[in-house]
């Protein structure tokens, strides 16, 4: 008869060992067939547990692994033990076990099983127990798995179960059986275990989604990763097991029952402790399962767990893989500007780790897709510098490279060639030196410095003779004498280059056209135009060669008077490529030319005829082009004469609609959309645009501003185009709908972040910063209008914003600078001029120099009467500053000037000039 | 006989055999009987028996009929209907509503989502508090299952703004997946409808991420992640999400309006391969 021992064996065996209870039974059983082998220690029944007993190696493991039962289904008939031979034999086991004898114990634990007595089996829990512990020592899994399974299968009520379970994952895990281990652990935390230590199978089953994620199983890693509990859930669980396994111990009389659930409770206890102590619990688990989302193609999923992980463990030290994990989710889910935040985070937080220089490489491409090039150099800069203090010279060409285009896309030639160079000294025999060569006589090129250009383009043909750049530098190199004004030896250069490279498509538009320029410099106008025609109708033109041929084959024709040619040249174009991005452009062209031919009905059909199509589409920015340009018609007066080529005729009936072409958005809806079912938000608000520039043209402004923010005011921003958003936007901001504007402004950037029209919004935003006094915000803004968006339509404006926040943040130098510039820019004059000259005389006020600043005021007053604003406020200023230099009466005349003006009256400045009458002495 | 006793009967009819009524006493007794008659706080067995409320400590009564009824109601939105039903239904079963196995906090749940389907959002509200004072453990989850099926009903209404108040004013304490799975899926409606779709697919992700085995509200995060993703302009993931809906949920009513979704995509997809040559 066992002992009363009996039920504890089992328990000590597997949890006797000297590891942290953390690894518990999965390290003694499963992990200790190297170093642990003979650490773990059995008590024989009656006994307590032995000291550690470093038994020596195994013999030879049965090459047939076969279960207690398989054991005896296929032996003779063999005597049943008494129940003390029985308890004998289990003592061998045992010893046989501490000694590190498993092969040994692995034949008495089968000899007990094969001739156990009837009605013994529910003793014979430890010895199925024994036998796995011994096999699994033994490294034979595939044997020691059938005797877990009827273990399981006889005994799952025991207190052992979930530690046997757990031990049988692995032995299918370590055999290969994925799928099956997976089930395991998944039932582990399903149903009542008997485990005491729960992160047991968690420290189980993370190397186990390890596995699977390098197998290319994802899709089960993320299976088996979300059937673990979370690690709020692990504490809840860990809490109530530690909780009953107290209430169990509180009701249980029998001293050795009482003694195993006192150790399953401190093992449990102890687990908790960990458990609490260990905040970030959840990280690994939570990590791997974003990382196996991430290879299944799901980047939302993985972002969502990432960010998650970063908010909830802020400080610990693996978040970096978060970061580097978020940079490449956010990437993949196309949210590119927060993928280089995260890189950027990253680098900031963890700038010396071995994922950094692979996250600068990302932010930089990041960057470049962005538009964002200082950011790039900023990224690749770090890239750089990392891979120089890391030896990693591929990297250091990468980034060599990527700075010196970056630096070239952003027009820093010398930063550019200075890159160049450090590639070709520190990679004197680099893959791209040939590119960087080439780039190196293009920096030259570009800063219009064609004498050191010619010299660098030649060399780099002689260096590199048989490159697929010859054609474009032997163009260059005529641009240069072309430059040079040596017109003869650069015509000649173009010739010997058409005859050269006559098949290559790709550079000989641009040569024609550049063949075209000389020949106008020559002055040969028919052959230049003929020049620049062939340029225009070769079919590798690019389309700024293309835009650039046909603009001058329009001037040499407007030169001549030539509308019909115009029309003839541009309508040429439309057949050609009427798919063309500049398609919008070229109708716009030939209807001007049918205007100035006295045609106005056929340049109306033109656009309209076109502009239909295109009413409902939000990426089709042409339209706003088209429909400004019907506005320009319809505004322009009948205009006879002016063409001397054609002279002007009655213009025949040509057009489809006999109607007049209409003057509202109604009139137009009606024209162009005649289904009402066209007629969607967007077709609206763009017909809207018409009838505002229309009332613009008439110097309705005012109306014109009302009638757009009318028409959008309850228009959801994303449904309209960017230069809807543009400059519906700005009739909003100026209608002191500010919140709206703001809303459009940042709709655009958000949705046509790549926009030409994004200078607006970029302008309208610094425009409401600086009326909320925030200076600082509007500068940036301002600053990203130029800088960032090109300010292909808002330069002037971002510029005047510019310096006035700069004035605003008392950065008056800069302020100054910029004023000049723009008081002395030709093609600037007007309100602007004004508007700086008054800011140039308030600087000087407050650089205490009030007579230089009564100079810019009077120039004002006097030269810019037009703009009644700035004149009001530069005689009130004007009359402050003569009281500054002490000439009241000078003051009182300019104040009366102010006041005498009928147009200033109702201004508060002229309220102000009679407040300061009132204070000066009366002999004033 | 007393009106309650009669409806005790009412609520416990026939069929019989299959529905036994199955009581634990204190004193460790079970009775397994027909349904009885309820006299005041004493329950009279057909035998004759008489056993004091108290004394029951756990019961196993089948289902009353009326709750599938009442859900048919609500599904058909007759609320009053339901309403009138259920009130009836669980006023004789109140003496027992502390008792484990007992119906009463369920059928107060179903009366109360048809006083919030009426509109008489605050009674329901008074409801979840009951619910939240019982000893029994079920309460709580049918409590946050029920400020759920309000918070829902507040949805469907278009009560938006009253939603929000109410998300915002949720505990951040623990609770049960299936109760945040859904209030992750309320959040993702109002940030959708906010026009924050990006906030609103991360919200709607929550709900395959973080809680799998919320089969019951998978339906509606992986069409609303579906809609995000259509407007964030991931249209071969929005498919994608679409597609599983309609393969593992295929007889909901999410799945419906996934497959119409789909056919517009598909109508989409062949027109823009017409329009692009």
């Amino acid at each position: 008869m066992p002992g009363a021992h009996t039920a504890r064996l089992p328990t000590l065996m597997f949890s006797a060992s000297p590891l942290p209870r953390a690894a518990g039974v999965l390290a003694l059983l499963l992990l200790g067939t190297g170093a642990l082998h003979g650490q773990g220690t059995v008590s024989p029944p009656g006994g307590q547990p032995s000291g550690p007993n470093r038994g020596r190696g195994n013999p030879a493991t049965p090459a047939t692994p076969r279960g207690p039962r398989q054991a005896t289904r296929g032996a003779p008939a063999s005597p049943t033990l008494s129940a003390s031979a029985m308890e004998a034999l289990t003592r061998d086991a045992l010893t046989a076990f501490n000694a590190g004898n498993f092969a040994r114990c692995v034949t008495l634990c089968r000899q007990i099983l094969a001739q156990a007595p009837p009605g013994s089996q529910p003793q014979l829990d430890r010895v199925h127990l024994t036998l796995a512990a011994a096999l699994i020592r033994q490294d034979d899994h595939a044997a020691a798995i059938p005797v877990l399974r009827e273990y399981l299968g006889l005994y799952s009520y025991r207190g052992q179960a979930g530690e046997a379970r757990l031990a049988l994952a692995q032995a299918l895990l370590a055999t290969g059986q994925t799928d099956a281990a997976l089930a395991e652990i998944k039932t582990l935390y399903e149903t009542p275990s008997g485990l005491d230590d729960l992160t047991a199978p968690l420290a189980l089953a993370l190397p186990a989604a390890d596995a699977l994620a390098r197998a290319g199983a994802h899709a089960k890693a993320v299976d088996l990763l979300q059937a673990l509990p979370t690690g709020g859930r692990l504490l809840e669980l860990q809490r109530q097991l530690a909780a009953a396994l107290a209430a169990q111990l509180r009701d249980t009389a029998d001293p050795v029952a009482r003694a195993v659930l006192a150790a399953k409770l401190d093992a449990a206890k102890a687990a908790l402790a960990r458990i609490e102590q260990d905040g970030a619990l959840e990280l690994p688990r939570q990590l791997r399962l974003a990382a196996a989302f991430l290879k299944l193609d799901r980047p939302w999923e993985a972002a969502l767990l990432y960010g998650d992980l970063l908010v909830r463990f802020p400080a610990a030290p693996d978040r970096v893989f978060a970061l580097q994990g978020l940079a490449i989710a956010r990437e993949d889910a196309g949210r590119h500007e927060d993928a280089m935040l995260a890189c950027r985070r990253l680098l900031d937080e963890f700038p010396g780790h071995a994922s950094a220089p692979d996250t600068a490489e990302q932010g930089g491409r990041l960057a470049l897709r962005l538009g964002r090039n200082a950011d790039a150099i900023a990224f690749y800069i770090f890239a750089a510098d990392a891979a120089k203090k890391n030896g990693d010279s591929s990297r250091l060409a990468r980034a060599r490279l990527a700075l010196a285009d970056t630096r070239f896309a952003v027009g820093d030639w010398d930063g550019a060639r200075a890159d160049c160079e450090g590639y070709l000294r520190e990679f004197p025999v680099g893959a791209e030196r040939e590119r960087v060569s080439y780039l190196t006589a293009l920096t030259w090129m570009a800063a219009h410095n064609y004498a050191r250009a010619e010299p660098a383009l030649k060399n780099f043909l002689s260096q590199f003779p048989q490159s697929a750049s010859r054609a474009d530098a032997s163009y260059r190199l005529a641009f240069c004498r072309f430059a040079g004004q040596d017109h003869p030896a650069a015509l000649a250069a173009c010739d010997q280059w058409l005859k050269e490279f006559a098949a290559d498509t790709l550079v000989r538009p641009a040569v024609l056209a550049l063949k075209g320029d000389i020949l106008a410099a020559l002055k040969r106008p028919a052959d230049a135009l003929a020049a620049h025609r062939l340029a225009a109708e070769s079919p590798g033109a690019s389309d700024e060669v293309l835009q650039y041929a046909l603009g001058e084959c329009a001037r040499l024709l407007a030169d001549q008077r030539d509308w019909d040619g115009t029309v003839a040249l541009f309508n040429a174009a439309l057949a050609r490529a009427p798919k063309s991005p500049l398609a919008p452009g070229w109708a716009a062209s030939a209807a001007q030319a049918h205007l100035r031919a006295g045609r106005p009905v056929a340049a109306w059909e033109l656009v309209a005829g076109r502009v239909g199509g295109i009413l409902n589409d939000t990426a089709k920015d042409s339209a706003e082009e088209m429909l400004a340009l019907m506005a320009q018609i319809q505004a322009r007066p009948p205009r006879a004469g002016g063409a001397a080529v054609n002279p002007p005729e009655r213009e025949a009936p040509e057009t489809k609609n006999d109607a007049a072409p209409p003057t509202t958005a109604a009139g137009l809806a009606e024209r162009l959309l005649p289904d009402p079912a066209q007629r969607t938000p967007l077709a609206l608000a763009r017909l809207a645009y018409f009838e505002a520039r229309l009332l613009q043209a008439g110097g309705k402004n005012a109306e014109a501003d009302a009638l757009l923010a009318a028409a959008v005011r309850d228009t959801p921003p994303e449904a309209l185009s960017a230069p809807l958003l543009a400059e519906a936007g700005e009739a909003l901001l100026r209608t002191g709908a500010a919140a709206r504007a703001a809303e459009f402004f940042e709709t655009l950037l958000a949705r046509f972040p790549a926009s030409p029209w994004r200078d607006c919004a970029h302008t309208g935003l610094g425009d409401l910063a600086l009326t909320r006094s925030d200076g600082a915000a509007a500068l940036a803004a301002y600053t990203d209008a130029i800088d960032r968006a090109g300010a292909p339509h808002r330069l002037r404006e971002a510029t005047v914003g510019q310096a006035r926040a700069l004035f605003a943040l008392g950065r008056l130098g800069e302020a100054e600078k910029i004023f000049n510039t723009i008081a002395a820019t030709r093609e600037w004059r007007g309100e602007s001029t004004a508007l700086s000259l008054h800011y140039l005389g308030a600087i000087a006020v407050r650089q205490g120099d009030p007579a230089r600043g009564l100079a810019f005021f009077q120039r004002v007053y006097v030269g810019q009467r037009r703009f009644p604003e700035w004149v009001a406020r530069a005689y009130f200023d004007g009359g402050l500053a003569l009281e500054k230099l002490g000439q009241p009466a000078e003051a009182a005349a300019t104040y009366r000037e102010l006041l005498g003006d009928e147009r200033l009256r109702d201004r508060p400045e002229a309220a102000a000039a009679r407040a300061r009458l009132g204070a000066l002495p009366p002999s004033a | 006989m007393s009106r309650a006793a009669t409806l005790f009967l009412l609520l416990l009819a026939a069929p019989a055999a299959a529905r036994a009524q199955k009581f634990w006493l204190k004193d460790g007794h079970s009775y397994s009987a027909p349904p009885g008659r309820l006299d005041g706080r004493t329950l009279v067995l057909p035998s004759g028996a008489r056993v004091a409320v108290t004394d029951a400590v756990r019961l196993e009564w089948p289902e009353p009929p009326a709750f599938g009824q009442a859900e048919t109601m609500l599904l058909h939105g007759r609320a009053a209907e339901a309403f009138a039903l259920m009130d009836a239904t669980i006023k004789p079963q109140e003496p027992f509503r502390e008792i484990p196995g007992s119906w009463w906090n369920a059928g107060a749940a179903l009366r109360a989502r048809s006083l919030a389907a009426l509109g008489r959002t605050s009674e329901a509200d008074n409801t979840v508090v009951v619910l939240r004072r019982s000893k029994l453990e079920s309460a709580a989850t049918i409590a946050d299952r029920l400020e759920c099926d309000i918070l829902d009903r507040l949805h469907a209404d278009g009560r938006h703004a009253e939603l929000r108040a109410r998300l915002a004013a949720q505990p951040d304490g623990p609770r049960t997946d299936a109760v945040a799975a859904r209030l992750s899926i309320l959040r993702a409606h109002l940030l959708r409808l906010d026009g924050k779709a990006g906030e609103a697919l991360f919200a709607y992700l929550r709900v395959p991420v973080y809680f799998p085995k919320e089969t019951a509200a998978l339906p509606a995060a992986l069409l609303g992640s579906a809609r995000c993703y259509r407007v964030l302009g991931e249209n071969i993931r929005a498919k994608r999400a679409l597609e599983e809906l309609v393969a593992r949920f295929p007889g909901s009513a999410e799945a419906a309006e996934a497959e119409q979704e789909l056919a517009k995509h598909e109508e989409a997809a062949s027109a823009a391969e017409i329009i692009s040559p």
